[in-house]
C-alpha cells in the first residue's frame, strides 16, 4: 500500500503523522509525506525554514513508534533536507520500505494533485481542524484536495479509535480497493463495521438492498460481522451529523458516484472542515 | 521469455477476484502463473511442483497462510514468498519476515507495486541461479 500524507505546522498534522505510524505498523507501507514552505520563508536555507523543522519532528514521532529493531524503514541520524530540484527538497527514510519527506515550494492544491497523478496512492491522509475552518494558509486545502484528487482520502481530526466505521454506500461503484482500505482500517482500530444504504421514498429499496445483501455476502465470507442500516435520503444530512460526533465516517465517492447525487460537495466539505470526525472518502 | 526461462509463480487468495487480476497482468509480463483460491488445493500443489515465486493472502479457511508459507519455505527454502494481506497487523508482519518472506504488501496495492517486487525476486533468482 501507498500513502501520501499532506502536513502543514499545525497540531492536526502530528495527529495524522501519529495515525499514519500506527496504519504503518500494520501495513508496512511505502509512504511519501509532503509539505510546503510558507510564501515569507521561501528566500531562507529549507533546513531554517518551520515546515523542515516541524517535518524532523514528525519523523521522530514516526520512528519511535517503532520500540524495537523491527523495523521497514530506516531513519538518517542526520535530519537534514537535499535539494531534488529547485523547488523541491527531500529527506529519505526508506529502508525495506519507502519513508520519504519532500518539502515544496509550489503552490500546495496543485502540487498535491499532481503528486497523487505521480505516485497513484491507495491514500492520501490530510489533517484538518475539528471545530472550526481548517488553518491551511487560509484556505480549505483538505476540503478542495479531498474533491479534486482520484484516490481515496483520510481526513483526520485528532488521533482516536473510532468504535464504529459507518460506510455510506454506492450503489453504483464500490470498488475492492475501497473494501481493502476499510478492512485495514476495521482491523487497525478493531472497530465495527455499519453498512448504511441509502433509499429515496421506498423507490431505491430493492437496488439498495441487492448491493448491501453483495456487501453482506463478501463479509460473511471473511467471517466479519457487520451492521446494516438503511437510512432515507430526507433524514441522511442529520444521521451523518450524528455520526460524526463520534465514530468514522465513510463515503463512497468516485467519479459516477450515486451519492454525488445525494450529498452536496457543501455537505461534504461541512463533514471534513467542521465535524469531529474521521472521515474516509473511498474511491 | 522463452518457456523454460519462465519464471514461474503461485498465487493463494480466497478471492476470485483478487487471482484473477494479477494472473492476467502478470502473464501480460511474461510470468507463468497457476492461481488458487483454497490453501489446500494450492498445499498439495506445491508438494508435486516447486515454483519460483508464491504469492499469499494470510487470512483463510482452513490452513492459513503463515501454515502455508512456512511449509512452501520447509519445502524448497529458495522460493521467493511474497504475502498479500487485506488485515495486515504488526504481528503478522513480524511473522511472515521470520519465516522468511521476501516481502509484504498490504491491500489495496497497485499491480506496479507488486511488479516491483517481482522485479526483485526474480533478480534474486537469477542471481542464485547464476551461482554468484
Amino acid at each position: 500500500m501507498k500513502i501520501l500524507v499532506i502536513v502543514d505546522e499545525n497540531p492536526y498534522s502530528m495527529y495524522v503523522i501519529k495515525e499514519i505510524s500506527r496504519i504503518s505498523l500494520n501495513t508496512w507501507s511505502d509512504i511519501t509525506i509532503m509539505g510546503f514552505i510558507d510564501e515569507n520563508e521561501k528566500h531562507r536555507d529549507v533546513n531554517s525554514t518551520s515546515i523542515a523543522q516541524a517535518m524532523v519532528e514528525y519523523l521522530q514521532i514516526f520512528s519511535s513508534s517503532y520500540n524495537d529493531s523491527f523495523c521497514p524503514y530506516t531513519f538518517p541520524k542526520e535530519m537534514h533536507f537535499s535539494s531534488l530540484d529547485k523547488n523541491h527538497f527531500l529527506l529519505s527514510a526508506s529502508g525495506k520500505k519507502k519513508l520519504n519527506l519532500v518539502i515544496s515550494k509550489n503552490e500546495p492544491v496543485a502540487s498535491i494533485v499532481n503528486k497523487v497523478q505521480q505516485e497513484r496512492p491507495s491514500l492520501l491522509a490530510i489533517g484538518c481542524d475539528k471545530s472550526y475552518n481548517c488553518q491551511w494558509k487560509n484556505k480549505k486545502v483538505p476540503s478542495t484536495v479531498a474533491q479534486k484528487v482520484s484516490c481515496s482520502v483520510l481526513v483526520v481530526k485528532e488521533t482516536k479509535n473510532p468504535e464504529t466505521i459507518v460506510c455510506c454506500l454506492d450503489n453504483n461503484h464500490i470498488t475492492q480497493t475501497s473494501l481493502e482500505l476499510i478492512n485495514q482500517l476495521a482491523t487497525l482500530y478493531k472497530a465495527d463495521l455499519k453498512i448504511v444504504g441509502i433509499a429515496e421514498n421506498n423507490l431505491m429499496r430493492d437496488r439498495v438492498e441487492n448491493t448491501m445483501k453483495e456487501i453482506m455476502l463478501y463479509y460473511l465470507n471473511q467471517d466479519i460481522p457487520i451492521w446494516l442500516e438503511v437510512v432515507d435520503k430526507s433524514i441522511l444530512s442529520s444521521f451523518l451529523n450524528q455520526v460524526a460526533q463520534k465514530d468514522m465516517v465513510a463515503l463512497w465517492l468516485g467519479k459516477q458516484s450515486f451519492l454525488e447525487k445525494f450529498i452536496s460537495k457543501e455537505k461534504i466539505n461541512h463533514l471534513i472542515n467542521d465535524t469531529p470526525s474521521t472521515v474516509l472518502l473511498l474511491r | 521469455m522463452a518457456n523454460q526461462d519462465k519464471i514461474k509463480i503461485l498465487i493463494l487468495d480466497d478471492e476470485p477476484i483478487v487471482t484473477k487480476r494479477l494472473k492476467s497482468s502478470l502473464e501480460k509480463i511474461g510470468y507463468e502463473v497457476e492461481t488458487f483460491n483454497r490453501s489446500i488445493d494450492a498445499l498439495e500443489r506445491c508438494r508435486k511442483h516447486r515454483f519460483d515465486i508464491v504469492i499469499t493472502d494470510l487470512k483463510m479457511e482452513g490452513i492459513d497462510g503463515i501454515e502455508f508459507l512456512t511449509e512452501v519455505k520447509e519445502l524448497y527454502p529458495d522460493t521467493e514468498v511474497i504475502v498479500i494481506t487485506g488485515f495486515a497487523t504488526m504481528d503478522t508482519a513480524k511473522e511472515s519476515f521470520k519465516r522468511g518472506v521476501l516481502d509484504f504488501l498490504a491491500k489495496p496495492f497497485r499491480i506496479s507495486e507488486l511488479k516491483e517486487v517481482l522485479h526483485k525476486a526474480t533478480e534474486k533468482i537469477k542471481a542464485k541461479k547464476q551461482g554468484k
